[in-house]
């Protein structure tokens, strides 16, 4: 009972020496992170995040996923390269028609904007974005050949297997060209396949964290 | 069970436990336990969240109507004799109510402890009928005196959101702050002026089917494995969480990126139904306000203004444009229930979606100039001879060559217009239950333009009042009407009282700025504010705010 009260106690006066701030902190989920979070980013408050424009984000997932040629670079064109809101000018006027009455075809179709925002929308930070990424990430790895295309630059021998920290950090490498994850980050990918039934499961949700993850987009 | 189902069944609390030992949180058991509760606490009021209970209606909003062209506020939030008793200097131009023979004077009315202009005696439409204007005014604090120190349409409309021109807005600040999951948006360019601290990207809703647009990103294909699929989507969420924390030092910004992620999959969870019939239907209703506000049937009718019909005199009190003037034979034929205030149902249709579906904490609307305005007919003095009959144009709101009976009608419903669809927005804030109150009591609207107008001495128009602007806000946090700030009796041109800012002893003798009314805004909202050398004239107590700047006179 001693205890018990004990825990109490020393619960509540923790929670009593929680200041406002920080016990508005609790709703991190769907907050922008704290001060304390991003604490040096704050020195330099006078800009936007710079995010990947369209073009990147369609060009790394082709590349990723071998999709160039394949049913997946429709749904890559049409999800992300013709979404504004990955950022960039979407001009209208490019997506003339070819003169005949009726038709359904443009010249230049990749520039033909689907969606009615603003002509130019800043290529930054914004929810929308992430959506459209995770909408095409779900459909790349449940698209069995592009995942497997992703498996053969992991596995010489073809194969899924464990998810080591070499291996998912090759996998991290697909999407992140320029920085390594560190060990928590590995760890927690690694713990994918504790949920999950096989090595197959795991490593398609493994490669759908990563597509998905907004780091390898951040400029 | 087999090791394998043993840890396909990790549940959340351990994820949550090696999230905090990971983190280097969870120190001792007591601690870890602790925070693991409190962890779990949290997602689960994401799931009550998705539920319905939502915690973005606890975190305060900032609704921005911005009136472009730079208003006379002199009709409406610019109270020139506050007191009843303050020294008062007519100008011809600065009037609110006809005199049975068709002259004019500048009348008020009391509400609460002050006088405003005589338009707060007139009625406003609402949805079941009509409403006493003075029931907003309540919730309502003026700022008045405020010297902008540019003239510049632009700039000093900016400024009124974003202080110091290119720097931190009040509209970045409570995005900052959001809970929400499109922390900002708006309508008709408040992107220009937004800036925040975290990177929060700001949202154009412009279009016929701003909603739509808004949302459809969001919409979901059925069977995602990021969604809904228990100990799996919890992994992703950790294994996103450990590159939020670890990304902290990769990068400025990068976290805010992992918030918005989050925030795209709280939108993805979320069933919206039909938004463009739900943005018409607000449009509509919106829509009704200000036509009704604009064409008023009997019981809406301003005594004192409406009740008195003369016809053009083709003098400068009834001038219209440059050139032209009022030669009809209805003065109060200027606008009809065909008359609307652009872009402005549009706007209080965004804001009140956004903000009353825990959508959105920071929503900038601008509405522009006045649409079918009605020209039974006009004289154009240049060419000596009728320029226009029963025509309809776009009034400007820069008002430059408006003359002063013309202005006193239309601003008198212009104003009525506004103050219809405030009365609107408030309701349906004041009907949003939050855990302290309701939304209203965590909400700022500010009303804004780009500046006040420099009334002429012949009645013919106004001029840039940059030197004089006001500043009105909206909130819960007021019971009574506030008004403070000091105005001077008249100008060097002896142009009369008409707002030129005065000095406040409560700040050195200096006059108000425009950091003085973000500091304000600013300390309402419990932000940090983007110009901390200019103090505020309130200060919070228990949620509610009282004034610590009191000064409200016209000085000499």
């Amino acid at each position: 009972m001693f205890k018990k009260m004990s825990f109490l106690l020393v619960a509540m006066s923790l929670a009593s020496c929680v200041p406002i701030a920080e016990t508005s902190k609790s709703k991190l989920d769907f907050r922008a992170p704290s001060s304390i979070v991003e604490g040096a980013a704050l020195k330099d408050y006078n800009s936007e995040i710079q995010m990947a424009g369209r073009s990147y984000v369609e060009s790394v997932l082709l590349q990723v996923f071998d999709a160039e040629g394949t049913s997946a670079a429709t749904y890559i064109l049409s999800d992300i390269y013709q979404k504004i809101e990955f950022g960039g000018a979407c001009d209208q006027y490019a997506a003339s028609d070819v003169g005949v009455p009726g038709s359904t075809t443009v010249e230049f179709v990749r520039e033909r904007c689907v969606n009615s925002i603003g002509v130019v929308q800043p290529s930054n930070n914004n929810p929308m974005r992430y959506s459209l990424t995770t909408k095409v990430c779900e459909k790349l790895v449940l698209d069995a050949p592009r995942l497997i295309s992703v498996r053969n630059k992991i596995f010489a021998d073809q194969k899924w297997g464990d998810p080591t920290d070499e291996k998912v950090l090759m996998a991290w490498r697909l999407f992140h060209q320029a920085t390594d994850a560190d060990s928590d980050v590995l760890s927690a990918l690694k713990d994918i396949r504790k949920v999950t039934p096989n090595n197959d499961e795991a490593w398609k949700i493994i490669i759908l964290t990563l597509c998905m993850s907004p780091e390898w987009q951040a400029l | 069970m087999s090791s394998e189902k043993k840890n396909f069944e990790l549940d959340r609390r351990s994820l949550l436990k090696n999230i905090l030992v990971g983190t280097g949180l969870g120190t001792s058991g007591v601690m870890n336990t602790f925070l693991t509760n409190m962890m779990i606490s949290f997602m689960q009021k994401g799931t009550a969240q998705a539920a319905g209970v939502d915690p973005a209606f606890e975190d305060f909003k900032f609704i921005s109507l911005v009136m472009a062209g730079g208003l006379p506020r002199y009709y409406w939030d610019l109270p020139l004799n506050p007191n009843g008793n303050d020294d008062f200097v007519v100008n011809p131009m600065v009037v609110t109510k006809f005199n049975p023979d068709g002259s004019t004077n500048y009348s008020t009315t009391k509400v609460g402890n002050y006088y405003l202009p005589h338009v707060w005696n007139s009625k406003i439409p609402t949805t079941g009928g009509t409403a006493p204007m003075k029931d907003i005014a309540k919730h309502m604090m003026i700022m008045r005196g405020i010297d902008l120190q540019i003239d510049s349409h632009d700039i000093d409309r900016y400024r009124q959101i974003a202080p110091v021109p290119g720097g931190i807005s009040l509209s970045g600040l409570i995005a900052d702050s959001a809970s929400t999951p499109i922390p900002a948006v708006g309508r008709n360019g408040g992107g220009n002026y937004y800036q925040g601290e975290k990177g929060i990207a700001y949202l154009e809703l412009s279009g016929g089917n701003p909603l739509t647009t808004a949302i459809s990103p969001f919409t979901p294909f059925s069977s995602m494995l990021s969604l809904n699929s228990g100990a799996v989507e919890g992994a992703i969420d950790q294994a996103l969480l450990r590159m939020q924390a670890s990304a902290t030092n990769k990068g400025k910004f990068i976290p805010s990126t992992f918030a918005s992620r989050f925030n795209a999959k709280k939108m993805m969870m979320k069933q919206f139904g039909d938004l463009q019939a739900q943005f018409n239907s607000l449009v509509m209703k919106y829509r009704g306000l200000i036509t009704r506000s604009f064409g008023p049937t009997a019981e809406l009718k301003l005594v004192g203004v409406e009740d008195i019909s003369f016809p053009g005199n083709k003098g400068p009190r009834q001038r219209i444009s440059e050139n032209e003037y009022f030669s009809g034979t209805d003065i109060l034929s200027i606008t009809d229930m065909n008359t609307l205030i652009a872009d402005l149902a549009e706007g209080m249709a965004i804001a009140e979606y956004m903000i009353i579906n825990g959508l959105s904490s920071s929503v900038n609307i601008q509405s522009g100039g006045i649409s079918n305005f009605l020209v039974q007919e006009s004289y154009n003095q240049t060419t000596k001879a009728v320029a226009r009959t029963n025509s309809r144009i776009t009034q400007g709101t820069d008002v430059h060559f408006v003359g002063s009976d013309i202005a006193l009608v239309l601003f008198t419903r212009y104003y009525r217009a506004i103050s219809a669809c405030l009365n609107e927005l408030m309701s349906r804030l004041k009907e949003t239950k939050t855990s302290g109150g309701n939304l209203f009591d965590k909400t700022v609207i500010a009303v804004t333009s780009d500046f006040n107008r420099l009334p002429r001495l012949d009645g013919s128009g106004a001029d840039h009042g940059w030197e004089g602007s006001n500043y009105t806000v909206f909130s819960g946090m007021f019971d009574e009407l506030k008004v403070v700030g000091n105005v001077k009796k008249t100008d060097s041109a002896n142009r009369g009282t008409w707002g030129l800012a005065g000095g406040l002893n409560e700040i050195g003798g200096r006059e108000a700025i425009i950091g003085n009314v973000a500091t304000t805004v600013s300390n309402l909202l419990e932000l940090k504010t983007p110009t901390p050398n200019d103090t505020s004239f309130t200060a919070k107590e228990k949620g509610k705010a009282k004034l610590v700047i009191t000064s409200v006179k016209n000085v000499a």
